[in-house]
């Protein structure tokens, strides 16, 4: 499992994030039933979040949705290359300032040369893809390609503030079992590894590029899929994205999807100087912790348990002063354990 | 060091010019007729039509060397050898006669007057046609190391390299090619190419000649040596499909394809090998051919039938007294049954005869081996390697058996030389890869045991491995008396090809683990999927060899040592009988306790090896419930003092091995005989579930059926699953209600009672659900989610200590995931069983979740109860490494530091 770095500054906000989420043709009710459901769980994950943002969603047979789905999760429209334009473009509109886009692409995707995502109609290629964004927002956009050749789509997609997420490499063609892992990392909050409250492209991409391996491994099956992420702008995903600088990763640790607390959307939303000056510094530990772990193997052990044990303690004291000045009750220090399951954040 | 012959052997491609070949094709004069026809009838394997053809021919022209040839060929090859030296005597002064002469002496054993046959040959040759001088060479040469002429052997093996080097193409007989090839796989041993060359020149004479099986049979036996058994068969099968009776190809065949089921070669078996039995169709053709005979003698040792074999390798020695198979075979019979003086006298004779042929000291090293007797293995091994260091059959043995034995270094230093000399031979070459594999595995040394386990999976496993490991020593120490005298070694392998290389040289056995005495070598969990493979009773089921192998000094019989192991097993973990023992037991297939070793080494039905694993276990079971377990104890001592089955149940339990196979079949008919013929007509020997469910309009059908059978277990199971998966919960209850009634122990995956406690338990009725479910998972309990399912049903009714058992269980089937770990780590928690919970909170930890930082914080918390405080801060500074602004982490810390 790869071990993805965290970085502490978004670039965008998770509470001012516009999301658009497409299932494409499924081919047979079966599919079709799988893509609309994970669109529809998407959904339903980010308009449950703290701070919900504008989802717009698009499926094959909107008339088949189910009743019971939530207001916000009914489908805008039937999942055709124009109307998923126009969702796009609706979106741009919807993105508040410093936000940006999300964009999901559930289906089944075809590589060669002449990659396509399935619509309904005429299908997607990168090239329509990339104009419509153009059109819709000069805001940072993260396309997330959950489908089979996703890959292809990555050369087109990539540019300066593009987080691209590609479900396979290009030429991998077999129906894929990411989106069902990614459609989780937004559900429970334990794919927020470092558990600061927002879920990152990069911590949503991690977590379900591990999962994929762990169900080929307990199958005992070849993996037919390897999925890549691209933010550098070099057009080229990476498998193994990094938060080191110039490396896929460092844009995507910094892109939130979500947030999963909500101290993350008070934090967000501070007006008090005094804790906002406390959070930020809490901020800059924490970012001083994460470049002390990126040189770990070059510092004897004991040296770099004292020094991160010395920033830990100041962020745990910042973080008890940030309670007392909000006038929430000094929570008991009791330890976790006791109840099964895997205990939520705090 | 002799020199590499790779610098001088350079094959010549070449296409044979046209004037060579026209110089092969016969012309046939009418008074050659019969010899020609005589030809066809010997390549086809009408031998005895042939002899009648050559000897009619020969009644015309007494001088006709091709008819005297023919005719001595056809009588080589059916065994009667003084008449083919009596057909050759009147020409024996020709290169070519004196040349089959020898062939004939070498088959049986003669090794003296072949070189005297060869030695005058070669005075005869003429020096214009350098085939019969090369051939001759060939053939001497070999001799000659054979006799322990090193020295001279080899020297001569160089020339025939050299003359073939020095000869123009085309100009060497399709013979001598093949005897140059043979002396480049005598000499295979200087140069790795040599064994490369070997095939291409027995090629290149193959081409020549495509009537003459010699060159074929040649390539066969080579790549079958090298372990490549697809291109053998391959190669055999060609021979066979024109001579089905051909001798040596039968026994190239039946070597590759053990007689029963799953013997095949890897490579598929080809058409002309789906015959009977190949070795008793070369017996049938001629019944002294002494590599038949000594395979015949190895399959009757293999299958501990010592006196048959003692009589049959008699008689082969006796048939042919020189010859160094059927002396190996006898010597074989003498070591594993004990016979002392006999052995010595025979390898005082072969050192005698065969001072260097390794042949003897490798086939005792076999059926060593074969037995299970490693040590003694590695001990002949070494002879035969010390006397001659250029066999690579006899470092194979010596350095797997070194490995077997535990002794990794020594066996590693063994195997790379023999592969520095062939990087060719596939066992080779796979046992070095594994121990490279080996080498990034994690030792962890826990006398008397030492585990090695993937690293990927180490933290994971070690604690359940060793907890499992001191309780088995613990377990079978107190009942058996046993102590292991020494280091056990588990290795545990992720990858199924890894651990098939470890336990047979090549891939593609089916079992789950092995046990060479104080080495067991077993799969991971990780090796497959869930709920097919329960690790725990497979290392329970192997350290119950480990136990028998000790006390009987690796001398008890397979199928002791097999029932042994299922009958703990099932003590331990539980395990019911499953249909593929009831329609053996339906169709009279259960073997006599006597030939049970056979159900193991030569299954003759699918399935056969399991349904004897658990027929085996029903022999003990009646040991011991008849005499007492120290009845047991006392057939293990016998089995040490030497005594074979028949001997030891007489001698401890005072009745024979039919007076057992009876008290064995009365417990066998009560316990499963209705249920058992009861059984229709579906499913054959061989399966082991019912057939798959039905539905729609095939409902009906099945319904009939089991109203019509309503003792029948497997129609009402498929009635019952029907019904169920119909949604037809209460007549589904029915019939699963009977099928459990009809047959209470069933094992399968798929038992009446998985589907009642589905059942009962979307029909509101949790305690019978839970019930149900505990019966089936006590048949069955590699069903990893039945336990998860047990465990949430008894946390739901309040029952944490079941609920906790459930888990342990679930974990002893696969303990890869997290979740069982998580939810027992939570109950103990709860109870304060701090050890268990700390030991579940790391095995979360080494499941590498998704939420390491979560998981860190739970195991810090875990020490911090357990009042470990410096371990506890140790976790939580790891865990907001990875979530600097973790809260409850944060607070832990605090805490910690506070509180000192």
């Amino acid at each position: 499992m790869g071990a993805a770095g965290h970085g502490r500054t978004p670039v965008t906000s998770a509470l001012t994030l516009a999301v658009v989420v497409a299932a494409g043709v499924g081919g047979s009710p079966e599919h079709r039933e799988r893509f609309t459901g994970w669109a529809s769980a998407l959904c339903e994950a980010l308009t449950a979040a703290p701070a919900p943002p504008t989802v717009r969603l698009v499926v094959e047979r909107p008339e088949e949705a189910p009743p019971s789905a939530p207001r916000p999760c009914a489908p805008r429209g039937r999942s055709t290359r124009d109307e998923l334009e126009a969702q796009l473009v609706a979106a741009g509109g919807d993105i508040a300032e410093g936000g940006g886009l999300l964009v999901v692409l559930i289906g089944h995707g075809s590589g060669g040369p002449r990659p396509r995502f399935n619509l309904p109609g005429p299908d997607l290629s990168p090239e329509n893809l990339r104009d419509i964004l153009a059109r819709a927002t000069a805001a940072p956009v993260t396309v997330a390609h959950l489908g089979s050749a996703a890959g292809a789509f990555v050369p087109a997609l990539s540019g300066p503030g593009r987080v691209i997420l590609a479900a396979t490499r290009a030429r991998e063609t077999n129906e894929t079992r990411f989106p069902e892992h990614f459609v989780a990392a937004f559900v429970g909050g334990e794919a927020d590894r470092n558990r600061d409250g927002n879920l990152s492209a990069l911590e949503a991409f991690v977590y379900a590029r591990d999962a994929v391996e762990r169900d080929f491994d307990r199958d005992g099956l070849l993996r037919t899929e390897h999925a890549v992420l691209d933010d550098n702008g070099d057009g080229v995903g990476s498998g193994d994205p990094k938060t080191e600088a110039g490396t896929d990763g460092v844009l995507a640790s910094r892109t939130p999807l979500l947030a999963t607390t909500e101290q993350s959307v008070l934090a967000a939303g501070e007006e008090d100087a005094a804790i906002r000056s406390l959070l930020a510094r809490r901020e800059e530990l924490a970012a001083r912790v994460d470049e002390l772990r990126n040189v770990r193997g070059a510092i004897p052990e004991g040296a770099y348990f004292a020094e991160l044990e010395t920033l830990l303690l100041e962020i745990a004291g910042i973080t008890e002063e940030i309670a007392r000045l909000r006038g929430e009750s000094d929570p008991p220090a009791k330890t976790p354990g006791g109840a099964q399951g895997r205990s939520g954040p705090a | 060091m002799r020199p590499d012959h790779g610098r001088a052997f350079l094959l010549r491609a070449g296409e044979l010019p046209g004037a060579a070949l026209a110089l092969l094709l016969p012309v046939v004069s009418a008074a050659q007729q019969p010899t020609a026809a005589g030809a066809e009838a010997l390549r086809a394997g009408r031998y005895e039509e042939a002899m009648k053809l050559y000897r009619e021919a020969l009644g015309r022209d007494p001088a006709s060397a091709p008819a005297r040839l023919g005719l001595a060929e056809a009588l080589r090859l059916t065994g009667a050898y003084p008449e083919a030296l009596e057909a050759l005597a009147p020409a024996g002064n020709q290169p070519e006669i004196l040349v089959a002469e020898a062939h004939i002496h070498l088959e049986t054993g003669a090794g003296e007057a072949a070189r005297a046959a060869l030695t005058r040959a070669r005075e005869a040759a003429d020096e214009a046609d350098p085939s019969t001088s090369v051939e001759v060479s060939g053939l001497l040469g070999r001799l000659e190391l054979r006799l322990g002429e090193r020295a001279a052997g080899l020297a001569r093996l160089d020339e025939v390299l050299d003359a073939y080097n020095r000869s123009p193409p085309g100009t060497l007989s399709p013979r001598a090619l093949t005897a140059v090839g043979q002396a480049a796989v005598a000499l295979g041993f200087q140069s790795s190419g040599l064994f490369r060359d070997a095939l291409r020149v027995f090629d290149e004479a193959a081409a020549l000649d495509p009537h003459d099986p010699l060159p074929v049979l040649a390539a066969g036996e080579l790549l079958f040596d090298k372990f490549n058994t697809a291109e053998a068969g391959d190669s055999f099968a060609s021979v066979l499909s024109k001579n089905p009776r051909h001798p040596r190809a039968l026994v190239g065949a039946a070597r590759i394809r053990r007689p029963g089921v799953g013997g095949a070669s890897p490579g598929g078996p080809a058409a002309a090998m789906e015959i009977a039995d190949p070795l008793e169709m070369a017996l049938a053709v001629n019944p002294d051919f002494p590599p038949a005979r000594a395979l015949e003698v190895e399959r009757l040792l293999e299958r501990e039938r010592y006196e048959e074999a003692g009589e049959r390798a008699r008689a082969a020695v006796r048939a042919t007294p020189g010859a160094p198979e059927t002396l190996a075979a006898l010597a074989s019979f003498a070591f594993l049954s004990g016979e002392t003086d006999e052995l010595e006298g025979i390898r005082g004779r072969y050192a005698a005869a065969w001072p260097g042929d390794p042949r003897l000291d490798v086939a005792l090293g076999r059926a060593a081996e074969r037995q299970r007797r490693y040590r003694e293995a590695a001990g002949f091994a070494g002879n035969a390697l010390a006397g001659s260091p250029e066999s690579a059959a006899a470092a194979r043995l010596l350095g797997l058996n070194l490995l077997r034995l535990g002794d990794m270094a020594r066996g590693r230093e063994v195997l790379e030389a023999a592969f520095l000399r062939d990087p060719f031979d596939a066992l080779l070459k796979n046992n070095l890869d594994l121990l490279d594999e080996l080498d990034g595995f994690r030792t962890i040394r826990k006398p008397p045991f030492e585990f090695v386990l993937p690293e990927s999976e180490a933290d994971l496993l070690a604690p359940y491995v060793e907890e499992l490991a001191r309780e088995a020593l613990e377990d079978f120490g107190t009942r058996y008396g046993f102590e292991p005298g020494g280091t056990v070694r588990l290795e545990m392998y992720d990858r199924s090809a890894d651990f098939s290389v470890r336990t047979v040289g090549i891939t593609g056995i089916g079992a789950h683990g092995v046990c060479f005495g104080r080495t067991i070598a077993m799969e991971s969990p990780s090796a497959r999927p869930v709920a097919e493979y329960h690790w725990a009773s497979t290392f329970w089921h192997e350290f119950g060899h480990t136990v028998a192998m000790g006390m009987t000094d690796n001398r008890v019989p397979r199928w002791f040592t097999e029932g042994l192991s299922v009958l703990e097993e099932r003590k331990r973990f539980g395990d019911g009988a499953n249909l593929l023992f009831l329609t053996a037991l339906r169709d009279g297939r259960l073997l006599d306790v006597k030939d049970l070793n056979d159900g193991f080494t030569f299954p003759t039905f699918p399935g056969q090896v399991q349904v004897s694993y658990f027929h085996a276990s029903l022999v003990l079971e009646q040991i011991e419930r008849d005499h007492g377990f120290d009845a047991i104890l006392g057939v293990l001592g016998a089995f040490r003092e030497g005594k074979d089955t028949g001997e030891a149940l007489i001698a401890v339990l005072g009745m024979d091995a039919a007076a057992l196979d009876a008290a064995v079949d009365a417990t066998i008919e009560a316990r499963y005989g209705a249920a058992a013929r009861s059984i229709g007509a579906a499913p054959s020997s061989g399966s082991d579930r019912p057939p798959p469910a039905v539905s729609g309009t095939e409902l009906d059908a099945v319904l009939i059926t089991a109203a019509a059978s309503p003792e029948d277990f497997v129609a009402r199971m498929r009635a019952g699953i029907a019904l169920f998966e119909a949604g037809r919960d209460a007549d589904a209850a029915d019939h699963l209600e009977e099928a459990a009634a009809i047959l209470p122990s069933y094992g399968g995956a798929d038992s009446p009672l998985r589907y009642l406690a589905s059942i009962h338990e979307r029909n509101g009725r949790p305690g019978e659900a839970r019930k149900a479910l505990s019966g089936y998972l006590a048949r069955f309990p590699a069903a990893y989610a039945g336990w998860l399912r047990l465990a949430e049903m008894r946390t739901a009714s309040a029952d944490p200590e079941g609920a906790a058992r459930a888990l342990e269980a679930a974990i002893g089937a696969y303990p890869l995931l997290a979740d069982p770990h998580e939810k027992l780590a939570g109950l103990a928690a709860a109870s304060g069983r701090h050890a268990i919970e700390l030991r579940e909170r790391k095995a979360v930890l080494a499941t590498d979740p998704p939420d390491r930082a979560g998981a860190l914080h739970q195991l810090a918390a875990a020490h911090f109860r357990a009042g470990e405080h410096t371990a506890a801060r140790r976790r939580v500074l790891e865990a907001l490494e990875v979530a600097p602004t973790y809260e409850p982490a944060l607070r832990l810390l605090l805490r910690l530091r506070r509180e000192g």
